[in-house]
């Protein structure tokens, strides 16, 4: 990674870095043979609808930070999302077992003042605040849209008042203006984090850290654990609902991998340069294949190649029945997916070994640092199927499921309640969902086979809601305003 | 004690301090937002960041009880996302763009086009480009003067009501006999708006007269352009929405009375009716007999509920921590209709000085009670908590943000009233109107006696 410019304050956009793009449409096999040839080209759309900023991953991963106070620097509204962010924040903890209390967060509330002559001060105080407030061990300072325009130098005022602060301060970058690719804020987030990691004392020599996001919860981090923990690798999870001082003992762990590689493709870089953490990240865990394939990844970084084929052929004799009973029951239907890209082609995968065709599979952003691989996997298991990247855009969805009449949404938040209003059941994969390794495969399975039976909350709902497009728009392209009168 | 507490920001007065913790309310922008997603048909057209629309979307609608709002909300919503390029070169060519593009894929009634901090901050000509696009195409367009840090989300609903009054409401108008509308009930941070406006809309019927709601109905955009042919303007919050009535006083000569807090309970909503009657000239006695029957029905759930209510909060210490216009309504309610004793009264929603004194009347005069709850005011999320803190309250009336604190801290019930609310679900749920107390008795005694 030669453009890795690591140690510097602000991390590069996923743009800048990695050459990700935000806009395109067209067929799995065109975009893996553009991908190759280098030339994927950064586009705009000439129509846009709302959708997420490089902001909105530090305000919510930050906040799943056990004992940490989130400083929003910014206007009232930036950080209006933490009810929400409340919500899964609460399922979170209650799934480890933790106990049950509010998401700690200030904002600056910068006013038309500020605007004009600077928001440092008020920073300053609410870091201050903060810290006689509740005595963090931690405190996020986020900033914004706002405060980026009027250049408040953050660091230097995290500097200034770091020594009579007894927390450590991380400032987070994260203007929502600077990138179209989301995962920009995971990497700011977690450049951020790896200010508190420190160097390692002894090194856990079974231990793993696995990245994980809030999206893929407790359930699928059990069996991650059951299985690894057969051949002797324990796991360290990393960085949500855990506290600072497992944060800062990162580094004492053998190896690091991934349970989502679009998240942790920033962080393993600049760990690995910093602590000599030797990384792997293998597409997600989801289905037969793809977890051999992360497995046998994760084991390597330990030496326990051999171990690994042991468990990976017990659990393949062990659940192929039941594989088969639920193929049974799948074969013919057709499957729209709509994650983010790293996610989709995993659950891809899946439902390949499950007989579902998959007709459209969408992602928030392409790189190819975790996309071609799966692709190319993809590429020679399925027929062909169409690509939808785009930083969510509803118009191009409503389109898609109107034009393929997948049977079934595979899908989470972001395309969930959508696809119900156009008829198509779903087969939610949420926070709550176990998807992950091989008895995640089977539970997932049946979880299509239940909504698949029963698809009448779907019809009801499509038969009463109106969406607001023109009919036209069904029969038009669905990728037409792709680099249209892109500014 | 309360007074070692950071004082935070209060409405037109230089701030001491800005910061906020877990603030209750979003920005202008968000407040104008989810008003316009809370009339049928309307188009949001958003001129900010990538992320402003989904923030205060998500933020406003789940922490109103909701999940969704709207036919045009969230992902759907155009937006033309601005990234550093146009903060550099400007903005004017995306908005016209999506304008333009917009009018292709979309059917609306009204386009509302609703900017956040960048586009004020980078000096976009809103208004020009706005102007442009109405010369040029049929469908009707607003702008609303919002941004980022020019006020919180209440004012946000106000400049949303101002921007249709000035630019698309028009005079003159025939006055119709018998209707009228309802302000002061903010979308979404009124955690019960959909279910209090739909109330208020029957228990207004009952006396003969046409409701106009403005929000929530499936009227779409004849909501709004009803809104000057109405007789009467009825601003059911003690300071929300004044200010739109009394533009709409100056514009069309439509009067307006005020209700200083929600009716709750069949006393309370008795005088409101009344009071309306009166302003609109109905006999009292016609009146009387058109809402009979609710009264007697109301106080025959209040029977069903009395032994209950005796055994497990006779003579019970509450505080509140709830918008103006909530907490008065319940709080005369516990009291005057139940034998509750306020404590402490935390008004949340930060309403103007001059409207303070008639909140805190309300709260404090003519309440049948032996002690009078202290009002204080304060928005600060931990300050409320220290506040709780020196009260001996059995029940809590706040916020989901009060939830986990009250269990722990304070031994004490807790029920959700006000926004921020994320622990119960929230559609037709209503406090107001005759059978409102009744609701909220239901509630609070199941966690009373049935928590379990």
């Amino acid at each position: 990674m030669a453009n890795l410019k690591l140690h510097s304050k602000i991390v590069p956009s996923r743009e800048e870095r990695l050459n990700t793009i935000v806009a395109f449409g067209g067929s799995g096999e065109e975009l893996v043979k553009n991908a190759k040839k280098g030339c994927l080209k950064q586009q705009e759309r000439g129509f846009s609808q709302a959708a997420a900023c490089a902001e909105m991953m530090p305000i919510c991963n930050s906040a799943m930070l056990d004992g940490n106070v989130v400083i929003a620097h910014s206007p009232i509204g930036c950080s209006a999302m933490l009810p929400m962010i409340s919500l899964f924040n609460k399922l979170g903890r209650h799934m480890r077992g933790l106990p049950l209390e509010n998401v700690r967060s200030i904002s600056t509330n910068l006013g038309e003042h500020d605007v004009v002559y600077g928001g440092t001060q008020e920073l300053e105080k609410a870091i201050i605040e903060a810290d006689i407030r509740h005595n963090p061990p931690v405190i996020t300072v986020i900033t914004s849209c706002a405060s980026g325009i009027i250049g408040d130098d953050v660091d230097a005022a995290v500097n200034r008042i770091q020594p009579g602060v007894k927390a450590t301060i991380i400032p987070l970058h994260c203007e929502g203006f600077r990138s179209g690719a989301v995962a920009t804020g995971y990497d700011a987030f977690l450049h951020g984090l790896l200010k508190v990691i420190e160097k390692p004392g002894e090194r856990k020599k079974d231990t793993l850290l696995i990245v994980n996001p809030l999206s893929i919860s407790r359930p699928n981090e059990v069996e991650i654990e059951r299985l690894l923990n057969k051949i002797g690798i324990n796991v360290q999870w990393f960085p949500l609902f855990t506290n600072i001082s497992n944060i800062k003992k990162a580094s004492e762990v053998a190896g690091a991998t991934t349970l989502c590689p679009l998240m942790s493709n920033y962080f393993f870089r600049e760990f690995e340069q910093k602590y000599d953490v030797p990384f792997a990240e293998p597409p997600m865990p989801v289905g037969i294949e793809f977890t051999d394939w992360w497995l046998r990844d994760a084991a390597k970084l330990l030496g326990k190649e051999k171990e690994i084929e042991k468990v990976i052929e017990d659990e393949h004799a062990r659940i192929k029945p039941e594989l088969e009973d639920i193929k049974i029951q799948l074969k013919g239907k057709k499957a729209y997916i709509g994650f983010n890209l790293a996610k989709s082609l995993s659950l891809q995968s899946l439902l390949v070994e499950l007989g579902i065709d998959t007709v459209v599979t969408t992602g928030f952003e392409y790189s190819d640092d975790y996309g071609l691989a799966p692709l190319e996997n993809l590429k020679s298991r399925c027929s062909d199927f169409t690509v939808h990247i785009g930083n969510f855009q509803h118009f191009e969805w409503a389109n898609l499921f109107n034009r393929e009449k997948p049977d079934v949404l595979v899908g989470g938040l972001e395309l969930g309640g959508w696809a119900l209003r156009q008829g198509i059941p779903v087969a939610p994969v949420l926070p709550q969902t176990f998807f992950t390794g091989y008895e995640g495969a089977l539970s997932y399975g049946k979880d299509i086979v239940k909504s698949l039976k029963n698809p009448s909350f779907a019809k009801n709902l499509a038969q009463r809601v109106k969406l607001p497009y023109r009919k036209e728009w069904y029969s038009e392209n669905p990728f037409k305003y792709i680099g249209v009168n892109g500014q | 004690m309360v007074n070692n507490i950071v004082k935070t920001v209060v409405n037109n007065e230089t701030p001491v301090v800005n910061l906020l913790e877990s603030p209750r309310h979003s920005c202008t922008f968000g407040g104008a937002y989810t008003a316009t997603n809370a009339v049928k048909g309307l188009v949001p057209i958003l001129h900010t960041g990538p992320g402003c629309g989904w923030t205060n979307f998500f933020g406003l609608v789940a922490g109103s009880g909701g999940g969704f709002l709207g036919d045009l909300g969230a992902m759907q919503t155009p937006s033309s996302s601005l990234l550093e390029k146009h903060i550099v070169f400007g903005g004017e060519d995306k908005l016209r763009d999506l304008l333009n593009s917009t009018n292709e894929l979309m059917n609306g009634e009204l386009f509302v086009v609703i900017p956040g901090c960048i586009p004020t901050m980078i000096g976009d000509d809103i208004g020009m480009v706005v102007n442009e696009f109405r010369a040029k195409n049929n469908t009707p367009i607003i702008h609303v003067k919002t941004s980022g840090f020019n006020g919180n989300s209440y004012k946000g609903y106000e400049l949303f009501l101002d921007a249709v009054i000035d630019q698309l409401l028009e005079e003159p108008v025939k006055v119709k006999k018998g209707l009228v509308n309802i302000i002061g009930i903010a979308p979404c941070q009124h955690i019960f708006w959909k279910g209090d406006l739909k109330e208020l809309q029957r228990t207004l019927e009952l006396i003969g007269l046409e409701v106009n709601p403005i929000f929530g109905d499936l009227k779409g955009i004849e909501s709004l352009k009803k809104i000057p042919e109405a007789e009467l303007n009825i601003v059911v919050n003690p300071w929300l929405g004044k200010e739109v009535a009394d533009k709409l006083e100056t514009k069309f000569g439509t009067p307006f009375i005020v209700q200083y807090g929600l009716p709750v309970g069949p006393r309370e909503t008795e005088h409101f009716v009344q009071d309306v009657g009166k302003k609109l000239g109905i006999p009292r006695e016609k009146i009387d007999q058109a809402i009979q029957k609710e009264i007697k029905e109301a106080y025959q759930f209040y029977n069903y509920i009395s032994n209950g209510l005796y055994m497990g909060l006779a003579n019970s210490y509450f505080g509140v921590a709830a918008e103006s216009n909530i907490a008065i309504g319940l709080t005369r309610f516990l009291t005057n209709d139940c034998g509750m004793m306020p404590t402490v009264v935390i008004i949340t929603d930060d309403p103007p000085l001059k409207n303070r004194e008639s909140i805190k009347q309300r709260l404090t005069e003519d309440i049948n009670s032996i002690n009078k709850p202290d009002v204080i005011f304060e928005i600060d999320t931990y300050n409320i908590e220290k506040i709780l803190q020196n009260y001996p309250n059995l029940i809590v009336l706040g916020s989901s943000m009060e939830k986990y604190f009250s269990a722990d801290k304070l031994s004490a019930l807790h029920l959700t009233v006000s926004f921020p609310a994320y622990d119960r679900m929230l559609l037709r749920r209503t406090y107001s109107g005759f059978f409102g107390g009744i609701n909220l008795l239901e509630d609070l005694m199941g966690k009373m006696s049935r928590p379990f």
